[in-house]
C-alpha cells in the first residue's frame, strides 16, 4: 500500500487507518547462523544465505605456515551501525509529465540512478532528468530507495509531483553498515617476521544485497593490512540475515578488516614480547615494496606516518610491556594504543567527464555530475580550475549535477573524487586555456605557447589583455567550452584490485585512561595523520581527516544497531547514540603528508576515508596497554571492559 | 474522533519573525518548524530527528535555543524569534557566520543553522565560554560529519570578535 496526500500531516493520518496483518516467519538475525544447516532461507530461489564468496591469495599458504615458529588465531567482530546523515535518507522530489520524468534527489550517484531510473520506468535513458542540490550528508546512505520507485510510480499514475519526506525513524530502516567477524591465523617467525596470514571473513548484508559484493570484495582485500605477508589466503563469504540490509558506507568494508588486522598485530607482537611500535616497523610495507599483482608499488611512508602520529600525542610509542592485570595504586589506568590502514586508492568507475565554459566576462562555470555532500567537491573543482587557469578563484562557478548535462560520473564515494573528476576538470580548463591562448596568438601575434594567464589577464610580451577582449573575437555565442575528461587505469587480468592508481594510508595514536572500577574511558588525545599527497584545499582535507575520525569514535566506543527477538531495538536518534562535541578530545591532532607524489590534480591522492577505519583499533590497542585486557568486538564500552577484566 | 476535531481547531497567533511582525492562523498541532518552513519559506532551519535530540532544528524564541520541531506554532505568540536567515545584518555577515566560513566549521551544512543558533544563545548568556562549556552547551547539537573542533573555534573566535 503507498499514500499520497497534499501534505504530510493528512499521509500520517491516513496511514494509522491501515492495518497490517503479520504472519511471523522464521528469522535470523545471525550471519554465522544463517550459513548453518536448517537455517531459514531468506530469498528460497537462491536455496541458501550465501550471497556470495570471495578470496585473495598469494604465495603459499602451507608454506607459510612451516616457515612460522609461532602461530596464533585472533578474532574480532563488528556489529552493524547506521550513517545516520543528519538529512534523512530517502527524501526526493520527482515529476513524471509526458513521458520524460524530472528528479530531485539527494545522492551521490546522479549519473547511476538516473539510468536506474529510467531502465524501471521502461524510459530511453535521457527522459530522466535528475537534478542533485546540496546533500546534507550521506557516508554511502544516500542511494535509491525503494521509496522512491514508488513514488515514480505514484507520479505517473497521479499526473503531478510527488515528495517524499522520510522520518528519522525511516531513515534507520534504509541502510546499514555490515557486521563482520574477522578470524585470522598468523605465522610468525621468532624474529617478529610474519611468514603467514590465513583470514576467514564473514560479511552479514541483512536482507538484500545493496552493497553485499563491494563490502564482501573491499573486506577480503583489506584484510591483510599494510604489512609484507609473504603468504596469504583470505576468504570472504557474504551472508543474508533479516536486517535491515546493510550498503556501502564511508570505508566501506574497512572499518571491520582494520579493526581486525591492527588488533592482531598488536596482540601478536605483545605475545611474542616484542614492542608493537618495532613489530610494524619490522613487518611494515616500505615505500617501492612490490604489493600485489596489478597495484603499483607502495607509495606512501609509514614510518613518517606512525612518527607524526605518537608525536601528535606526545609520545615516544614504547608500550607498557608487563603482563597481568596490575592494579596499581590509581583507579585510572593509563594507556596508549596506535594502528595504521590502507586502503586501495580512486577504486574503478571508468571515466570522469567535466565541463568548462569561459564566456565574454571572464566567468568560467564548471558543469558535472559529482554531488556536493559535505566533502568539499565543488569548492575543491574551484581551487582546481582557479589554478589551472590562472584566474581568480572568484570567478569561478561550480554548478551543482544535473544529468541533462550528460558528463557520466560513477559518483562521490569510493574515494575516487578529487582524483578523478579533480583530473577531469582540471582536464577540461586546461584545453580551455590552451584555446585561449591560441585565439590571442591568432589575434595579437606570437605563438600560443609564448601567451600566459596572470591574475586572469592574458599577457604576452609586454603587452596584456582582458579575457574579454579576446573571447570576443569569435563572436556567435561568446563562449569557449571543453570536456575535460579522466580514465581510470585499464584493469589488470585475474588481479582483486580493479583500476587503482595510488595507496590511500592513514596513521593513528591515541592517549588514554580507563577506570579500572567502572570501565570508563576517558580520551586524553587523538593524532591522526593521512597521506593526501598534496592538500588541494587544506581546511577542507583537514575537515575530511577529522571527520572521519569522529564517525570513528562513534564506532569505536558506542555505535551499534541492536536487535531483540527480531525487532530493531533502537532504530531511532533518541536510542541509537551519536558522537557529541563533548565525546572528542580538546587533544586531537590531525594532520597530513604532503610530498606531492599522488596522480591527482598537483601530487594529490584520495585521503577521505582513510582516517575512519584506525580510531576504534587504536583505542582497543590503548585500552590493552592500560590494562592488559583485549576487547574483541566493537563498540568498546565499559560493560565489555569489566567482563574483560573479570569484574562483572 | 474529537481529537481528530480539535487539532483542526486554530489560534490567532502574533510573533516577530527575524524582528518583522507575523501574525496568523495557525493550526494547533502546527509546529514552529512547520510555521517557517512551510508557510514564511524560511528553509534554513532544518527538519533531521525531530525528538529534539540531534538540534537541526534549533532557532532563538525571546533569546532562548528551542527545537523548533517540537515547539508549537501558538507558543510563540507575542514572542521573539529568530532563525538563521536573521543573523547577518544585511549583506554583513555575523562573526560566527565568518568564523564557521573560515574553519570549514560545516561540511555538509544540514547542521549548521543549528549548531550557529545555539552558539548564538550561548554567547548571548555566556560571553566567555571555556572549550569546555561549549561542549557542554553543544551537547544536543550533533554534527556527523564531524567538524566539532572546527565548530569549538569557530565559536571561540567568534566571541573575541564580538567584544571588539
Amino acid at each position: 500500500a503507498v499514500i499520497v496526500a497534499e501534505d504530510l500531516r493528512s499521509a500520517e493520518r491516513a496511514l494509522k487507518k491501515i492495518h497490517v496483518e503479520y504472519e511471523p516467519l522464521p528469522a535470523v538475525f545471525d550471519a554465522l547462523e544463517a550459513l548453518a544447516p536448517g537455517a531459514p532461507i531468506l530469498h528460497e530461489e537462491r536455496g541458501s544465505n550465501l550471497l556470495v564468496e570471495d578470496s585473495l591469495t598469494w604465495g603459499d599458504i602451507d608454506e607459510g605456515f612451516r616457515q612460522a615458529e609461532r602461530i596464533f588465531e585472533e578474532t574480532y567482530s563488528s556489529p552493524s551501525m547506521f550513517h545516520h546523515p543528519m538529512e534523512s535518507v530517502g527524501g526526493c522530489l520527482v515529476h513524471y509529465v509526458n513521458g520524460e520524468v524530472n528528479v530531485w534527489l539527494p545522492t551521490a550517484s546522479p549519473t547511476r540512478d538516473a539510468a536506474e531510473f529510467a531502465h524501471f520506468l521502461g524510459l530511453e535513458p535521457d527522459k530522466v532528468r535528475l537534478r542533485v542540490p546540496y546533500v546534507g550528508g550521506g557516508f554511502g546512505a544516500k542511494i535509491p530507495t525503494p521509496a522512491h520507485f514508488a513514488a515514480l510510480l505514484l507520479s505517473r499514475r497521479i499526473g503531478r509531483p510527488v515528495r517524499l519526506v522520510p522520518s528519522a525513524e525511516s531513515s534507520f530502516r534504509q541502510n546499514s553498515r555490515h557486521a563482520e567477524v574477522f578470524k585470522a591465523r598468523v605465522g610468525v617467525k621468532a624474529d617478529g617476521t610474519i611468514t603467514a596470514l590465513d583470514v576467514d571473513l564473514i560479511v552479514d548484508t541483512g536482507a538484500y544485497t545493496t552493497g553485499g559484493a563491494t563490502a564482501a570484495h573491499n573486506s577480503v582485500i583489506s584484510a591483510w593490512g599494510c604489512y609484507r605477508i609473504p603468504h596469504l589466503r583470505i576468504k570472504g563469504r557474504c551472508v543474508y540475515t533479516n536486517k535491515v540490509p546493510a550498503g556501502h558506507t564511508r570505508a566501506t568494508g574497512k572499518v571491520q578488516t582494520t579493526w581486525g588486522i591492527e588488533c592482531t598485530m598488536d596482540c601478536v607482537a605483545r605475545q611474542m614480547g616484542i614492542d608493537p611500535y618495532e613489530f610494524r616497523k619490522k613487518n611494515v610495507l616500505l615505500r617501492g615494496d612490490f604489493v600485489c599483482q596489478g597495484t603499483p608499488r607502495m607509495d606512501t611512508d609509514y614510518l613518517d606516518l606512525m612518527a607524526e602520529a605518537i608525536a601528535g600525542i606526545g609520545w615516544d610509542g614504547k608500550a607498557n610491556l608487563r603482563s597481568g592485570n596490575e592494579t596499581g595504586g590509581s583507579r585510572w589506568a593509563r594507556g596508549r594504543g596506535m594502528a595504521l590502514s590502507l586502503r586501495h586508492g580512486s577504486q574503478g568507475g571508468g571515466r570522469a567527464y567535466a565541463l568548462a565554459t569561459m564566456d565574454a566576462r571572464g566567468i568560467v562555470t564548471i558543469q558535472h555530475n559529482a554531488p556536493e555532500i559535505g566533502q568539499g567537491t565543488h569548492n575543491l573543482f574551484s581551487v582546481v580550475a582557479a589554478q589551472t587557469l590562472g584566474i581568480p578563484q572568484s570567478q569561478i562557478q561550480v554548478r551543482t549535477p544535473d544529468t541533462a548535462v550528460n558528463l557520466p560520473f560513477a559518483g562521490v564515494s569510493a574515494q575516487r573524487t578529487t582524483m578523478q573528476m579533480g583530473n577531469a576538470v582540471q582536464s577540461a580548463c586546461g584545453k580551455l586555456k590552451e584555446e585561449l591562448f591560441s585565439l590571442a596568438a591568432q589575434a595579437k601575434g606570437g605563438k600560443p605557447e609564448e601567451w600566459q594567464l596572470i591574475e586572469g589577464r592574458l599577457c604576452w610580451a609586454e603587452t596584456s589583455f582582458s579575457i574579454a577582449e579576446i573571447i570576443r573575437l569569435i563572436g556567435g555565442g561568446v563562449v569557449l567550452k571543453a570536456i575535460g575528461y579522466h580514465s581510470t587505469p585499464p584493469m589488470v587480468k585475474d588481479s582483486a584490485f580493479a583500476g587503482m592508481d595510488h595507496w590511500a594510508p592513514s596513521g593513528a595514536a591515541v592517549d588514554l585512561e580507563v577506570n579500572r572500577d567502572t570501565g570508563e574511558l576517558r580520551i586524553l588525545g587523538y593524532a591522526v595523520i593521512a597521506d593526501a599527497g598534496k592538500a588541494i584545499h587544506y581546511p577542507s582535507a583537514k575537515a575530511q581527516a577529522d571527520g572521519g575520525a569522529v564517525m570513528g569514535f562513534g564506532h569505536a566506543l558506542f555505535e551499534e544497531t541492536i536487535y531483540q527477538d527480531g525487532q530493531f531495538q533502537n532504530g531511532d536518534p533518541f536510542q541509537y547514540r551519536l558522537p557529541v562535541m563533548k565525546d572528542i578530545p580538546e587533544n586531537f591532532y590531525s594532520s597530513m603528508l604532503e610530498k606531492g607524489d599522488g596522480p591527482g590534480p598537483f601530487g594529490s591522492k584520495g585521503m577521505a576515508q582513510t582516517s575512519i577505519v584506525t580510531v576504534g583499533p587504536a583505542i582497543g590497542n590503548a585500552v590493552y596497554d592500560a590494562l592488559c585486557v583485549r576487547i574483541r568486538s566493537l563498540p568498546i564500552t565499559p560493560e565489555k571492559i569489566l567482563r574483560a577484566m573479570g569484574k562483572i | 474522533m474529537a481529537m481528530a476535531s480539535d487539532l483542526k481547531k486554530t489560534f490567532n497567533a502574533s510573533l516577530t519573525v527575524n524582528g518583522a511582525p507575523w501574525s496568523g492562523a495557525v493550526a494547533i498541532e502546527e509546529t514552529l518548524l512547520e510555521l517557517l518552513r512551510n508557510r514564511l519559506h524560511l528553509t534554513g532551519t532544518k527538519r533531521s530527528c525531530e525528538a529534539e535530540v540531534c538540534g537541526a532544528c534549533t532557532v532563538l524564541v525571546d533569546n532562548q535555543p528551542m527545537s523548533s520541531c517540537n515547539y508549537l506554532a501558538f507558543e510563540a505568540h507575542q514572542k521573539s524569534v529568530i532563525t538563521i536567515e536573521g543573523v547577518a545584518l544585511g549583506d554583513e555577515l555575523d562573526p560566527l557566520q565568518e568564523a564557521f566560513i573560515r574553519n570549514i566549521g560545516a561540511q555538509c551544512g544540514y547542521c549548521t543553522p543549528g549548531q550557529i543558533m545555539a552558539a548564538k544563545a550561548l554567547l548571548i548568556e555566556n560571553p566567555h565560554p571555556t572549550r569546555e562549556q561549549i561542549a557542554e552547551w553543544l551537547s544536543g547539537n550533533i554534527c556527523r560529519c564531524g567538524a566539532y573542533g572546527a565548530i569549538a573555534q569557530s565559536i571561540l573566535e567568534a566571541a573575541q570578535e564580538y567584544q571588539k
